[in-house]
């Protein structure tokens, strides 16, 4: 993501603030990652080390990728995002369908979260990270 | 107890730099398109490349009877490094694919093998090098000795990844060293 013009910035802001304003919605929330899908990360939220954010933004990629390419193969169809189950909690990788940068979304919550909530809220994050990137009017 | 019957398979890994070639050695000889995981570069291209695998590439080819050659392909990028043990899981062997135009072949080589022996040292090990006619200065001779002062036992060849039968030649020798 461009982060070397003045607009590049004000993209990064209002993703960053998107990014913890997603946090915020919900409390068992512990997590959001913006990367590219290649793997590469371009911001995170939550509490997380460095060496997290490269990890879960390649992994993000990885899981992302082979979301679609399963949906590919096997039901000849679009792939839309992945959920994990785990004996903690809950995550979700969605695609933000930005027409200007393909990146993945990824967001963590503990057992105190639902997969119902955990997934509208992603996916409406998604859904306003690609009007930020597009640079759309909300 | 009952189990279930599956036809005998064996499971070869391709590994290998960014641009090597693994994936096209791959499709090269895959009966069928290979399973592909490639996404576009955030960077831009490097060189001809404009996308990287970020899982695995997968492809089989039957050989004879009822036994398959599963063909797996690592992501070259070293953020994907998570993927090696995974994807290594089960292979019988490993071709690594080093680009002879990269500057640094014989430095790849070294990470590579030393890599590949922290997941499993017994894995026999085919090297192939591709693109050895976009650099002049390009010396085999440095990469066997390279071998000789790691211990590796390895067979080297130069090949075209694009080319079937050449990618083959390097199953087949890695084949070889399974009997």
């Amino acid at each position: 993501m461009a982060s070397d013009t003045s607009g590049g910035v004000q993209v990064l802001e209002a993703c960053n603030a998107e990014l913890n304003a997603l946090l915020g919605r919900l409390p068992a929330l512990r997590f959001a990652s913006l990367s590219t899908v290649d793997g590469r990360a371009v911001l995170a939220a939550g509490v997380l080390t460095d060496t997290a954010v490269e990890r879960i933004a390649a992994v993000s990629s990885s899981l992302l990728a082979l979301g679609e390419t399963f949906a590919r193969e096997t039901a000849g169809s679009t792939y839309r995002h992945t959920t994990i189950t785990a004996d903690d909690g809950l995550i979700v990788v969605a695609r933000v369908p930005s027409s200007r940068q393909r990146l993945a979304l990824a967001v963590g919550c503990d057992h105190g979260g639902n997969l119902a909530l955990l997934l509208g809220c992603a996916l409406d994050s998604a859904a306003t990270l690609t009007r930020i990137v597009d640079r759309v009017d909300a | 107890m009952n189990s279930l019957a599956v036809a005998t398979t064996t499971k070869l890994v391709f590994a290998g730099p960014l641009g090597a070639g693994k994936t096209t050695a791959i499709a090269a000889i895959a009966d069928v398109p290979p399973v592909s995981t490639e996404m576009p570069l955030a960077t831009g291209a490097v060189g001809d490349k404009v996308s990287t695998t970020v899982a695995f590439d997968f492809a089989s080819v039957r050989l004879d009877g009822d036994t398959t050659l599963f063909l797996y392909g690592l992501p070259g990028q070293e953020h994907f490094a998570f993927m090696r043990p995974l994807v290594l899981e089960g292979a019988l062997g490993v071709v690594l694919v080093l680009s002879g135009a990269d500057g640094d072949t014989v430095a790849q080589c070294r990470y590579w093998i030393r890599a590949l022996a922290e997941i499993d040292a017994t894995l026999p090990l085919v090297i192939g090098i591709t693109q050895t006619d976009r650099n002049p200065d390009f010396d085999l001779a440095a990469l066997r000795r390279l071998l000789r002062d790691e211990g590796v036992a390895a067979p080297l060849f130069t090949f075209d990844a694009r080319d079937r039968e050449q990618a083959a030649q390097l199953v087949r020798a890695l084949l070889l060293l399974l009997d």
